[in-house]
């Protein structure tokens, strides 16, 4: 939240990279004030300002909080990262407390998250006792193998 | 042998049951168990639950009638190996239940990955769930609810009852069907070309192959062709602009 300011509003195209991963959507444009951003699969996002024909307009609100980290996150050694392919759950029933929150001190082997692949629950448990300082996923979401999920610093 | 070796390969011997009256869930005493350092091969079973739970923490009604049983396994397979044993328990229960039903019977067909329908309607839910404990040995626990004499309305999916169809046998008789049959699937799932020859058993008794269906995922629905299964057990969707697409989890539906 806090480099908002900074240029280009980071939250915003993570939020929209985040959305097209949900959705299989290959390709996401939108228009905040007077900028417009278009996130793309095919390649790396691309950020339009000249105004372009807008294939489809999003008009889903962007999910809350979901990544907020102003530093690189992606090879985070401290990451608990999927150990299969599946849907990730971040509570043990919709609508129910998550397991974990950021802020939550969590003792090793504590359950995290849920990750459901083959109607198999599986638990994924803290590797480690320390502070969650990042969650990387959102609920439901399909996580791939390998993909960091939770940072424990 | 018994499941402290870590290869997980169990024999019939290393199979106990315990019978309750009545618990809160069969699988939460399975993981409970475990945590206490109880062995492969732990069948727990009761007349009635009160906190019976089915996918993604929704209530399984468990009245006394119907069979609750659940499985404990410890290190039953490296991670990548256990994808398939939600089908190979389906193709084991699917066994024990035909068994029980007269000649005449509909067949009990298998809704991927492992429900079990007659005519369209669901009897049995199956809940297998996965847990690390301190120790580093991991516990899955294989439940299993099967609509003996009631069949709860849920509200998902239509539901019936085995006695709807003919079966006069009770849940204690249907039990020592389900305590061999899984006895055996296990150890073909074990076994070297084993999980080839369920895969084939799979889709023999599957539901639905060829056919129409939706998936609702977490975050939307795709309609499509159910084109069959991959050999790691993965539905295949074939979609309208004729893309095949892989699931590892949903709600399927009929069409």
């Amino acid at each position: 939240m806090a480099d908002k300011k900074q240029g280009i509003d980071q939250t915003l195209i993570r939020d929209l990279a985040n959305i097209l991963n949900e959705t299989d959507l290959t390709e996401i444009e939108v228009e905040q004030d007077d900028l417009r951003i278009r996130v793309s699969r095919a390649g790396t996002p691309q950020y339009v300002s000249a105004p372009v024909p807008a294939p489809h307009a999003v008009a889903a609100p962007v999910a809350a909080a979901a990544v907020t980290a102003p530093a690189a996150v992606r090879d985070n050694k401290n990451a608990v990262t999927a150990p299969m392919v599946g849907t990730a759950y971040l509570s043990p029933a919709p609508g129910a407390r998550p397991f974990v929150e950021v802020g939550s001190t969590v003792q090793e082997g504590q359950t995290l998250l849920i990750i459901e692949a083959m109607k198999t629950m599986n638990q994924i448990p803290a590797p480690r006792s320390g502070k969650v300082t990042e969650i990387l996923v959102s609920d439901a979401a399909p996580v791939e193998y390998g993909e960091p999920l939770i940072v424990i610093e | 042998m018994t499941g402290r070796t870590g290869t997980g390969r169990l024999t019939l011997d290393d199979f106990r049951h315990e019978a309750l009256v009545e618990t809160s869930s069969t699988n939460a005493d399975c993981f409970e168990r475990a945590r206490r350092g109880a062995l492969s091969g732990l069948w727990i079973t009761a007349a009635r639950q009160t906190g019976g739970r089915g996918r993604r923490g929704r209530p399984w009604t468990s009245e006394a009638g119907n069979l609750y049983a659940s499985l404990l396994l410890i290190d039953p397979a490296p991670m990548e190996r256990l994808g398939s044993l939600p089908l190979a328990v389906a193709v084991a229960v699917q066994s024990a239940i035909s068994s029980v039903m007269p000649i005449d019977a509909p067949p009990v067909k298998i809704k991927w990955p492992n429900d079990l329908l007659i005519e369209r309607r669901k009897i049995c839910g199956i809940l297998i769930e996965a847990e690390t404990m301190a120790d580093g040995r991991q516990a899955i626990v294989i439940g299993c609810g099967i609509n003996v004499a009631v069949a709860p309305e849920t509200g998902l999916y239509p539901v019936a009852r085995l006695t709807d169809y003919g079966c006069t046998v009770g849940p204690a008789e249907l039990f020592a069907h389900l305590f061999r049959e899984m006895a055996d699937i296990l150890r073909l799932w074990d076994s070297a070309n084993g999980i080839g020859e369920i895969m084939a058993r799979w889709r023999k008794a599957a539901g639905g192959i060829g056919e129409r269906i939706t998936v609702n995922l977490p975050t939307q629905s795709i309609s499509g062709r159910f084109v069959g299964i991959d050999d790691s057990g993965l539905l295949k969707l074939e979609t309208d602009d004729g893309d095949v697409r892989l699931i590892a989890a949903g709600d399927v539906f009929f069409e």
